[in-house]
């Protein structure tokens, strides 16, 4: 009879293991996907401020020249996400205005850099996909038997995803 | 002249045959004296049928295929008598190596500036347990490498679910030369119910296996008979699908005709297809 309560109580300790080792594993690959989307903006940026300089080359005369790049300055997610949606307009409105320069949309520096930010755009997209379906997995398992009563213990709470404005998905859209 | 050599291989195939025939029933009948003679003219018939099958398959792979790879691709080099070489195949550690392997047909070309290769590869595992002998196939088909348009650093493999052939769909070694591996969900259903991820690096994944490129994957595995396994690996997207078929092959049982003419181009549509599908030609990333 103890053997069996033994037998009982190591599983039933075995599979609370397991589900917390679950939510933590998945916690951590959405704070890496997060970190990942960091460094994306971050390249973003870089990549943007270029772009002006070699946009300011060709339109000197133009207001709209003087876009100022946001920076990623917080590291939650939603400074992420707002920094993310900011750099997305500016690079749509790079795009719109190397569009009425056809030099400039045939300057080496300025294809090379659009290539970048294309590759860019790439890995940000892969980041927030991943963050986003680490989220899904960790929101679901809160949410079904039995690791909800796990999740409920260990104080876990529903995590936000990650949302992209729709303009900044069209941005994405980089043609050469 | 095809027409003539295809035709006397089939004689000789034809000939063997009534030997055989004529070989079992003499042996029932005379048992001894017979023998000896028989067996001899049975090896010489299968040695000068199979020069002459042989010399048919290079002869017409020459001239036809050879004329219609050339007007497809550039850069054509096609080696009919070489293929993969097994430490290549196995680097890949996509598959189980067994003990007998073939590979031939190579050819290797490029299509809207992305090079490819591809040969026919065939795999089996040959045991015995000294009384009884027995070859099971592990892999027969074709093994397709092109150029992948985006960079990555890590490895990454695509199982179809219902692989027969590659043990459950797991991966073949946990433990071999290449980083090891976790599977991985994606977030379309139907790709995670049809195939089995495993990479080594979560956020290149998702990198590489865009929604778009993940639908083409589906569509592709529709179009396709036989089990499907997709490598990244080393900057090269490898393509193995075991279809128990080898591309280009004709048959000494028909001559040349339409219906071959069409396979032809059907084993070439592939590879420009995959290239089209998946976007490969798309020059952005690099």
């Amino acid at each position: 009879m103890e053997y069996i309560i033994i037998g009982v109580l190591l599983l039933f300790g075995g599979a609370i293991v397991t589900i917390f080792n679950c939510f933590k594993s998945l916690e951590l690959q959405a704070e890496a996907a997060l970190s990942n989307i960091d460094v994306a903006l971050s390249k973003r940026y870089d990549t943007l401020t270029n772009m002006v300089e070699v946009v300011k080359g060709y339109a000197k005369h133009e207001k709209e020249v003087l876009i100022k790049i946001t920076e990623v300055r917080n590291h939650n997610l939603a400074a992420i996400n707002e920094t993310d949606n900011k750099q997305g307009d500016e690079l749509g409105r790079i795009l719109a205005l190397a569009e009425a320069y056809p030099s400039l949309k045939a300057d080496q520096n300025f294809l090379h850099l659009q290539r970048v930010i294309a590759d860019v755009e790439e890995h940000l997209q892969a980041a927030r996909r991943l963050y986003n379906q680490s989220v899904k997995e960790f929101n679901k398992h809160l949410e079904t038997f039995p690791s909800r009563f796990v999740g409920s213990s260990m104080k876990l709470t529903k995590k936000e995803f990650y949302t992209a404005s729709s303009e900044q998905k069209e941005n994405v859209k980089i043609k050469l | 002249m095809l027409e003539q050599l295809r035709k006397r291989a089939l004689y000789s195939l034809i000939f063997l045959i009534i030997l055989g025939i004529f070989f079992i029933l003499s042996f029932m009948t005379f048992r001894s004296f017979l023998v000896i003679p028989m067996v001899i003219g049975v090896i010489v018939i299968v040695i000068v049928y199979a020069k002459l099958a042989n010399d048919y398959r290079t002869q017409v792979k020459e001239t036809i295929v050879k004329e219609m790879i050339t007007k497809e691709f550039d850069n054509v080099h096609f080696d009919i008598k070489n293929g993969f070489s097994r430490d290549f195949i196995k680097s890949t550690e996509l598959i189980s190596m067994g003990n007998i392997y073939r590979s031939n047909d190579l050819l290797s070309g490029s299509y809207h500036d992305v090079d490819f290769k591809q040969a026919d590869v065939h795999i089996q595992q040959r045991t015995s347990n000294g009384k009884t002998t027995s070859t099971v196939t592990l892999f027969k088909g074709r093994w397709m490498v092109y150029t992948f348009n985006k960079r990555f650093t890590g490895y990454m493999q695509i199982r179809s679910n219902e692989n027969r052939l590659f043990g459950n769909s797991k991966p073949i070694s946990w433990f071999g030369s290449r980083p090891s591996v976790s599977r991985l969900k994606m977030e379309n259903e139907v790709f995670n119910q049809r195939f089995n991820i495993y990479a080594s690096d979560d956020h290149e994944a998702y990198y590489i296996l865009t929604p778009h490129f993940m639908e083409k994957i589906i569509e592709l595995d529709d179009s396709l008979q036989g089990n499907l396994v997709v490598g990244f690996i080393d900057n090269e997207l490898h393509i193995a699908l075991y279809n128990n078929q080898d591309a280009f092959e004709p048959s000494i049982f028909r001559a040349i005709d339409d219906e071959y003419y069409q396979a032809v181009q059907a084993d070439i549509d592939l590879i420009k297809m995959v290239i089209d599908e998946l976007t490969l030609d798309v020059n952005l990333y690099k």
